[in-house]
């Protein structure tokens, strides 16, 4: 945890020091779908591919219920 | 669904690749770009420097309420430790940070599940954004689609609600995207 959230404060300090252009959303980008890419290997590497039907159920499910819980919570609470 | 059709093609081309060549730098490079993503995170939110009033906390905090609500109670459904399914509801739609973070430590099964599961409730709240914005409301528009509206589902946000609508959304999923990449280790640390 204390890696991450050293990056991420390490980022908001270069960010608000150094003010960077754009470029750094483009870059941001390309690192997110090499990262992706990676994951489908390493998927693929550990045989996970046989589950992906359960894999698939369980997504939907997790999302599903995410988005019904946030409205609810939203809608009743406010 | 542009913005989902190349995370989705090279998640499966990786799929592919990784079935025929065996490559075990992998979880190293993985965990590499992914610190190098949260800097670059981090840096463009510093650059922004966005103030935030208390007022605009209520949408996004109580997103995070019933998020980790929902990932408690459909643990047992799943069939995963309350902490794990707490950590990939906690990716708050934010798949690119939430698969590879759990991939990290829980490994490519349920690595895939946090990144499957977080873009489909981006893909959802898009496909669903004018039924809920019209029928509940654009605050539940922002409770459904969480981390993402502040970007990649912010323009299809910008035409089903009014600019009032639109900027909650924004803060939302500005504050939600501060949130995750802290809340997601938390969790499975515990």
């Amino acid at each position: 945890m204390w890696d991450v959230l050293l990056c991420f404060i390490t980022g908001i300090a270069l960010g608000k020091l150094l003010k960077p252009r754009k470029k750094v959303e483009r870059i941001l980008s390309y690192i997110a779908y090499a990262l992706i890419f990676l994951i489908g290997v390493e998927i693929g590497n550990e045989g996970v591919l046989l589950q992906l039907p359960e894999i698939m159920l369980s997504s939907f499910i997790i999302a599903v219920s995410a988005i019904i819980c946030s409205i609810i919570a939203v809608k009743l609470l406010r | 669904m542009p913005s989902s059709v190349i995370p989705l093609s090279l998640l499966a081309l990786g799929m592919i690749v990784g079935l025929f060549v065996k490559f075990p730098p992998a979880s190293i490079a993985i965990s590499i770009l992914l610190y190098i993503l949260i800097l670059l995170v981090g840096i463009v939110l510093g650059r922004e420097g966005a103030s935030l009033k208390i007022g605009d906390l209520k949408i996004p905090i109580l997103t995070l309420i019933g998020t980790l609500a929902s990932g408690i109670i459909i643990s047992p459904v799943v069939g995963l430790p309350v902490n794990v399914s707490a950590a990939i509801s906690a990716g708050l739609g934010w798949y690119t940070l939430a698969g590879p973070l759990i991939t990290k430590a829980c490994g490519a099964k349920i690595g895939i599940i946090a990144f499957i599961s977080n873009l489909l409730r981006e893909m959802i709240t898009l496909t669903m954004a004018r039924t809920i914005s019209e029928r509940i409301g654009c605050d539940s528009l922002a409770a459904s689609g969480a981390a993402p509206c502040m970007d990649t589902l912010l323009p299809f946000i910008a035409q089903v609600c009014d600019h009032n609508g639109t900027m909650k959304s924004f803060i939302s999923g500005l504050v939600l995207t501060i949130i995750a990449p802290l809340l997601i280790p938390l969790l499975l640390s515990l």
